[in-house]
Formats: structure tokens, sequence, C-alpha cells
């Protein structure tokens, strides 16, 4: 065999195994982007925001931490904006307080490995000593990291008074 | 051809594929460019009530939690433009901070614009949170929140 057929032989197989690990990459992205049912998305997030609310009443900091993704952004319902070490210090240091939880009316969109969660939340909270017993409407963005729905954005805004 | 020389070749693939897919990861700055040109491009077709412009950026299933904690629909929230209902008075909006995970990014700023909303104008500046998500190539809005700043007495 000449010098050039064996060249050309090896660069056959080069494309060749290019193509293999080309495919091989597609199927793996394609397998993240889907396909887990969004039933059991929306349970697997439920859950992860359960564990959420747990762990703030129990002040539960590594849960918390594992919870909430590193460049989270929260916005309160005064319109502050923290970010995560600011709200879990907030939750360890007692200015934040669930006295009680309790939210519903859930809507869900889920966009492969980014979920919107909104709903309504009528939890009391103790804020820097003020209770907050007004109802209030809340949208959470989770995002899938390592296996795991963590919590990256989250924004509450009271519900108004439809009478004023 | 001998056993090594294949594994050689072998590696140099997966390396030329590596840096495909590398490649195919657009750089954050990009992609916070790519963000920000069809946020101007929704501020300016808010401002004019461009419904074409407003029905390809929002996304069909958008979530939308106005000032007033009301849950907005797509099909509410571009009424209001088309209507009138909603109007913007002055536009002012900055301060931006990204996150981006992928195809998807979420952008927090303020907005100190003057609003006009079935009749009542709002000068109270607030927060926002948008996740824009890649779709089909295209940077469309699933969510938008909004929450006034609490002003000090």
């Amino acid at each position: 065999m000449s010098e050039h057929t064996y060249m050309r032989k090896e660069l056959r197989i080069a494309a060749l195994l290019v193509i293999v690990a080309l495919g091989m990459m597609g199927v793996a992205s394609s397998q993240e982007a889907t396909h887990e049912p969004d039933a059991d998305i929306q349970k697997a997030i439920l859950a992860a925001d359960n564990e959420r609310y747990d762990a703030m009443q129990k002040k539960d900091m590594a849960a918390l931490d594992r919870l909430h993704g590193d460049g989270l952004v929260f916005i309160n319902t005064k319109g502050r904006m923290l970010n995560k070490a600011e709200y879990l210090e907030e939750i360890r240091s007692g200015a934040l307080k669930f006295l009680s939880v309790e939210t519903d009316d859930y809507t869900f969109c889920i966009y492969g490995d980014t979920a919107i969660m909104s709903g309504r939340a009528k939890s009391v909270v103790e804020y820097h000593g003020v209770v907050n017993k007004k109802p209030r409407r809340f949208t959470s963005v989770f995002i899938k990291m390592h296996g795991q729905w963590v919590l990256v954005a989250h924004q509450a805004t009271l519900i108004a008074d439809e009478s004023n | 051809m001998s056993a090594e020389r294949i594994l050689r070749i072998g590696l140099i693939a997966l390396a030329c594929s590596g840096i495909a897919k590398a490649q195919s990861d657009v750089p954050s700055q990009a992609v916070q460019q790519e963000v920000l040109k069809a946020e101007a491009s929704r501020d300016e077709a808010m401002q004019k009530a461009d419904m074409a412009v407003l029905n390809r950026i929002y996304a069909d299933n958008v979530v939308i939690v106005n000032t007033r904690g009301v849950h907005l629909t797509k099909a509410q929230r571009l009424a209001d433009f088309q209507s009138g209902d909603l109007k913007f008075l002055s536009f002012d909006q900055g301060d931006y901070s990204f996150h981006i995970y992928g195809d998807a990014v979420v952008l927090n700023g303020r907005a100190n614009s003057v609003v006009q909303f079935h009749g009542k104008v709002n000068r109270v500046p607030r927060k926002f949170t948008l996740t824009y998500v890649k779709l089909n190539g295209e940077w469309r809005l699933v969510a938008q929140s909004e929450t006034l700043i609490d002003q000090p007495q």
C-alpha cells in the first residue's frame, strides 16, 4: 500500500470517528433536553419547593444551600432584590420567618431543564419584626442542575385590594 | 495500520468533536447581547403597540404577574396593549443583571417608566424579573414578574 493510499484510509477512519463522536454527543444532548413527562417534573419541582419551605422553617442551612442556585435572585414583596447569601442570611438570622405556609393556584411551564412555577401564597410571614398576612403572587424559576431542580429566581408581589 | 495509530486518530477525532461542541456554546457576553436585543425590540414594540413583534417575543405560555399581583396570559397582556389599556407615558428601564443557564436567561432590572394602566397612572419604580428561553433559535419571554419598590414613608 502506498503512503498516499495509507493516508487516505486514515483520513476516512478519522472522519468516521468524528461522525460517530458527534452522533453520540447529539444523542446525549437530546436526552438532556427531553423526555420526562411534565407531570413528573411538576411533582419533582413541588417536592423541591416543599423541601425548601420545610428547610426555611427549620433553618436547615445545608438544605437551603443545596436547593438554591448560587446565582439566586430573590425579589421580595417590598421590591428588594437579594442574592443567595443575603437571602439565606435573612433566614439564618430570623429576620425572615414563616409563621405558616400556604400556597396554591399553581401554574407550571416547562422548557427542558427550565421550569416556571407561578402561584399564590397566603403564608403568614414575619419580616424584620413585621407580620405580613397579605396574599401575594409569586413566580419561581427552577433550573435542573446535576439532576436536581434548584431555585434560581423568585419574585413575589402583593395582590392588590381590588377596591383600591 | 497499527492499533496505536488508530487510537491516535481516534483521540484527535474526539478532540475535534470537543472543539465543535465548545464552539456551539455561545459565550455569555454574546448571549447577553442577544437577550438585550430581544428586550430592546420588546420595549420598542410595547411603546408602539406593535402586536406582531410582541406576539413573536412573548412565548405562547408566558406567565406574567403585574405590579397588582394579577396573573395575566399572553392574550390578556397583548389585548391590554392593543386596546390602549396599558400605555407607556415615558420609558426608563435599566440596572440590568443577567444569569445565564444554557438556553435560559434570567434578566433582572429596575423600571422607572411612567405607565397608564386602565386609566390609572403609575409612577412608582419597580423591580422586575424576566426569563427568556431560546426556543427554535429565538429568545422568547416565558415569564415576567414586577413588584413596586417600597418607598420610604
